[in-house]
């Protein structure tokens, strides 16, 4: 057959695809109209409708794709194989016969090959170990070894054969009940301590090798496969490449101990199979895993498990809360050493509780949840929580003896010895707060947080009655513990007397230029900013940069950070350009410092593109914001609160560039990505709502708008305080919906608070004082109070029309309300003059 | 571990740019890479194993381009190379196994330890191959579907994005491809039959 023209070919396929969609009568219709007498044409396409019909189901689908195999051999040693009844990572499984003794048994198959004398002789002396595990609740290992299948070496191993369900799958067709998942997995701890006391670790415990017997009708029965197996069969962690699907890996991945994650065979022990029993119990009783990896990258997963804190149980069902929450908690903590140590340890938590006696583990404890909190909320802690929280970790670390010691502290700080006297002084520091925390019974308080809350409220107490008058080095440490404390947890205004205090008490006992006094100069600073006093920020940092630079030199990370501080309090003052050579020498100093890759970086990038976008630079900002993105992506992973920052920076860009596809998703992807991260009544849950409430508005939906705005605006209400500059915008947000839709009454009041809020935070001579300006002077216009409308409208336009940065669309809207306004008064003549601007400013050229 | 050649993402980005000497070094590349990873599981196979060759493929990506991120543009251009690569590999070896004898529905070419079963239903591999040949040139598009769809194993979703199409698009295009694929090795059947 000739090849046929382009033309000809689209022609066939054009009429097939329409033909397609039609059927009987319609579409022979159709081919006689489209074909008309071109039978050759008529036919080809014919043919090819007709194969359409008849084409085989698995035509080309993806059970006949081509495979590669190799024939099931007939027998291996003295293994008869019956069939094949598994497939894995790491080989086959068959059901076998042994001739002697005569029994059934499962055989494993590796698929890949010894490849070194020195691997053959490791794994002779793990099966050899391997035999010794005997125990009721791990299949028993026959016999392992190796056969020659002509092309070298393989391993096989003979395990005991076991009728029965994985765990997953049992308990759902039983319907356990949490009782009786609790027993079993009991048993299971168990069976694994038992390998554990025979030094053998499992490393690749999950559901799928955990069979339950049906035969063990009243009590199920587990048993645990391939015990030891990988770990006989690597020489290390180079379980990856054992791997043909990305799918496969992440099913063993979820399962990992972030210690396995991080690669570190040296560091597997034990109690990385309690982490990953903590995982299965996890599973068994939430159905579901600690981390949703499927949706990352792996990587990405990785840092996940290494990173995040999976949800409590109790938030997935409120039956676990309590106890069982607490159980799987400590068994899933990343630092090995707060875990159970043993599995039997957890074993034994579990039948306490079955049997309501007091659980070994502790309700998870306000370090846990600070830690959380300040996780969730990194965002806004930064670089404080780090600091506060290692010290809370190092306070709840140091045993109750300890606090028996002080004696021998106040001994030692009497002495000289410069070395001496600081560690006596961070012991003192620990005590104190040791103290103040442990003194709180978590038990008798609403929340956890609360109880934080309560130890630094009787610290701040206790150190103001001036127990530590004659030791003020101590006295303003621990007031910058407790103010790094205070802000951390949000509370501001119990964080400034803190700081300030241990400010200046720094500042008498240091002579010149100290390293605490530039550290208690940027806490204060980080509090100013927090409560929106940028001014005064700006001139504490300017004092600590000049500090920093006589400490360091003005090539310093340090620096850096004070510099894009002292950027952004600018910026916040709308000083833009005195902003902009902060903001550059930070990233360049940052890039020159840093790694290629790394957050800070990622901050100054995405600062600098900001400024871009207030000096109306928008074309400038769109790389910087999409590399900002990237990086924060790559090194955070999602979801994540910085990452949701960039995603919601860029796509306000990209509003603004009227690229509004990418931008409706991106918005979209940033909401959902704070609400998933964020407590729902978070501040920056509502900065999302309120931005996509824009997005809609912009685009015509008001009633979307309208919603998203009123809950961005309650929730805004709730958590900031009054006058704040996010409330002034959605208030002006939700006005400008109210006035599309013509609630002219409704939209007054909000608008004037905007106005307000906005005169008073905002420079003056700001664009969006005008912009309210002009709405206010709509709204007051649409409900007929014409003479109180028009100054607003005037001077709200004039205002706008001097930003030569502003695009023209503002102004023209500001105009034709002018316009409006003075038709619907009847005062033609004036709004024909008015008008006239309006056709003689669209000769502008668009800035 | 063969973590392969680092610039492979720089050679992705070549051949999105539509260079063609990259196109050709890629194909090379992948080409090799799976025949030494066949070769590995030949050499290495334990009784009994099966593997899809898009298995196969899917393995050579994770070893070349291992965990780099790379664009949904990318990612097509691999597949699409390796997909090449594996069609190529697997018609081979059904050459270098003799003439195919005919009849059947199911046709099962073996050669050393390892076999090939391909269930094209109405035509074999070597059928198949000819019949993709016309199409690349009747119907580029669709060819790259194919190659991507069943020779890459990419579902019609990968595939839509790899190629920067909306599924519909794809599902229609890919329907209309088993078709003209069918029709044709049947077509073909009747003008080879004695």
């Amino acid at each position: 057959m000739n090849p046929i023209s382009d033309d000809r070919a689209q022609l066939i396929k054009r009429i097939f695809d329409e033909a397609c969609a039609l059927s009987g009568d319609s579409r022979e219709r159709y081919l006689n109209e489209s074909c008309a007498a071109d039978l050759l044409l008529r036919d080809q396409v014919e043919k090819l409708l007709h194969s359409d019909e008849h084409v085989h189901g698995r035509f080309l689908q993806e059970s006949t794709q081509p495979k590669v195999e190799s024939r099931m051999p007939q027998r291996i040693r003295g293994f008869r194989l019956l069939r094949k009844i598994g497939e894995g990572g790491m080989g086959s499984v068959f059901e076998a016969e042994q001739e002697h003794p005569r029994r059934k048994v499962a055989l494993k198959v590796v698929r890949f090959a010894m490849v070194s004398d020195s691997i053959v002789r490791r794994f002779e002396y793990e099966v050899q170990i391997l035999g010794q595990l005997k125990h009721p609740g791990i299949a028993q290992i026959y016999e392992a070894g190796m056969y020659d299948d002509g092309a070298g070496p393989v391993p096989y191993f003979a395990m005991e054969y076991i009728q029965g369900r994985a765990l997953l799958e049992f308990v759902a067709h039983h319907r356990l009940s949490i009782r009786q998942r609790l027993e079993l997995f009991a048993d299971i701890c168990d069976a694994v301590h038992h390998a554990h006391q025979k030094g053998v670790i499992h490393r690749d415990l999950k559901p799928a090798n955990i069979l339950v017997e049906e035969s063990h009708a009243e009590k199920p029965h587990p048993k645990i496969l391939d015990f030891g197996v990988a770990r006989a069969v690597h020489s290390d962690l180079k379980l990856v490449t054992m791997h043909t699907e990305a799918g496969q890996l992440m099913g063993t991945l979820s399962y990992m101990s972030p210690e396995q994650i991080a690669g570190r065979p040296d560091e597997l022990d034990v109690r990385s199979d309690v982490y990953t029993l903590g995982v299965i119990l996890y599973e068994l009783l939430a159905s579901r895993r600690p981390y949703d990896l499927a949706e990352h990258s792996i990587p990405e997963a990785g840092r996940m498990i290494r990173e995040m804190e999976p949800p409590l149980l109790g938030a997935i069902d409120p039956v676990l809360r309590g106890d069982v929450e607490t159980i799987v908690a400590k068994a899933l903590t990343k630092e090995k050493e707060h875990r159970y140590q043993s599995a039997v340890g957890l074993g034994e938590d579990i039948r306490l509780y079955l049997r309501d006696e007091p659980i070994t583990a502790r309700p998870a404890s306000a370090t846990y949840h600070i830690r959380k909190f300040a996780k969730r909320n990194k965002a806004i802690v930064g670089g404080v929580a780090a600091v506060f929280i290692t010290l809370v970790i190092a306070v709840i670390g140091i045993t109750a003896s300890l606090l028996k010691t002080r004696e021998a502290q106040r001994v030692a700080i009497q002495r000289s010895d410069e070395s001496q006297r600081s560690a006596a002084k961070a012991m003192a520091v620990n005590n104190f707060l040791q103290e103040m925390l442990s003194s709180v019974d978590p038990a008798k308080s609403l929340g956890r947080e609360i109880t934080i809350r309560q130890a630094l409220d009787e610290a701040a107490v206790k150190i103001e009655s001036g127990t530590l008058k004659d030791q003020p080095a101590i006295e303003a440490d621990l007031r910058t513990t407790i103010g790094t404390t205070y802000l951390g947890l949000g509370h501001y205004d119990e964080a400034e007397p803190q700081l300030r205090a241990a400010l200046d008490i720094r500042r008498r006992l240091c002579s010149d230029a100290c390293e605490d006094v530039a550290v208690s100069l940027t806490n204060l600073a980080y509090v100013y900013s927090a409560q929106g006093r940028h001014a005064e920020e700006e001139s504490i940092l300017r004092d600590a940069l000049e500090m920093q630079t006589r400490l360091h030199g003005p090539k310093h990370a340090d620096v850096a950070s004070t510099m894009q501080s002292l950027g952004a309090a600018l910026r916040s003052q709308q000083k833009l350009a005195e902003a902009e050579p902060f903001y550059r020498n930070a990233l360049i100093m940052r890039r020159e410092l840093l790694p290629a890759e790394h957050l800070d970086v990622a901050q100054s990038i995405n600062s600098l593109a900001l400024l871009l976008q207030d000096k109306g630079d928008a074309v400038g900002a769109e790389p910087l914001f999409r590399e900002a993105l990237a990086m924060r992506r790559k090194l955070l992973g999602d979801p994540h609160p910085i990452v949701a920052d960039s995603l919601n920076n860029l796509a306000n860009l990209l509003t603004q560039r009227r690229k509004t596809m990418e931008a409706e998703s991106l918005l979209r992807e940033a909401l959902a990505m704070r609400r998933k991260v964020l407590k729902a009544e978070h501040p920056q849950v509502a900065q999302s709502l309120n931005n996509l409430a824009f997005f809609l508005y912009d685009n015509g939906n008001y009633e979307g708008a309208e919603t998203l705005y009123r809950e961005a605006l309650a929730i805004w209400r709730r958590t900031l305080p009054e006058g704040h500059i996010d409330i002034g915008n959605a208030t002006a947000g939700l006005g400008l919906v109210l006035l599309a839709q013509k609630s002219f009454a409704e939209a007054e009041p909000l608008l004037r608070e905007s106005l307000l809020i906005r005169e008073s935070v905002l420079p003056e001579g700001h664009w969006r004082r005008f912009a309210t300006m002009s709405v206010l002077g709509a709204a007051l216009a649409g409900e007929g109070k014409f003479a109180e409308a028009e100054p607003y409208l005037i001077h709200g336009y004039e205002g706008l029309k001097s930003q030569p940065q502003l695009p023209r669309k503002y102004k023209q809207e500001a105009l034709q309300r002018i316009i409006d306004l003075y038709e619907s008064c009847n005062q033609l003549e004036t709004a024909g003059r008015w008008r006239s601007e309006l056709t003689t400013r669209q000769t502008d050229v668009y800035p | 571990m063969d973590t392969g050649p680092p610039d492979l993402t720089r050679l992705l980005n070549a051949v999105e740019r539509g260079d063609v000497k990259a196109s050709d070094d890629l194909l090379r590349l992948v080409y090799a890479e799976l025949r030494r990873l066949a070769g590995a599981l030949m050499a290495n196979t334990p009784p009994g194993q099966t593997l899809q060759a898009t298995a196969l493929v899917h393995e050579v990506y994770l070893r070349l381009v291992g965990k780099e991120t790379q664009s949904w543009e990318n990612r097509g251009h691999f597949f699409f190379a390796a997909g090449r690569a594996m069609r190529d590999i697997l018609v081979e070896r059904a050459r270098s196994a003799g003439r195919l004898k005919r009849g059947g529905g199911r046709r099962r070419v073996d050669f050393e330890n390892l076999s090939v079963a391909v269930d094209a239903e109405d035509g074999d591999l070597l059928a198949l191959d000819e019949a993709m040949q016309r199409m690349e040139s009747e119907y580029p598009w669709e060819h790259r579907i194919v190659t991507l769809r069943f020779f890459a194993g990419m579902t019609n979703e990968e595939t839509a994005s790899a190629m920067s199409a909306p599924l519909r698009t794809i599902e229609r295009d890919w329907r209309f491809a088993r078709a003209w694929l069918h029709q044709t090795l049947n077509a073909n059947d009747l003008e080879h039959s004695p």
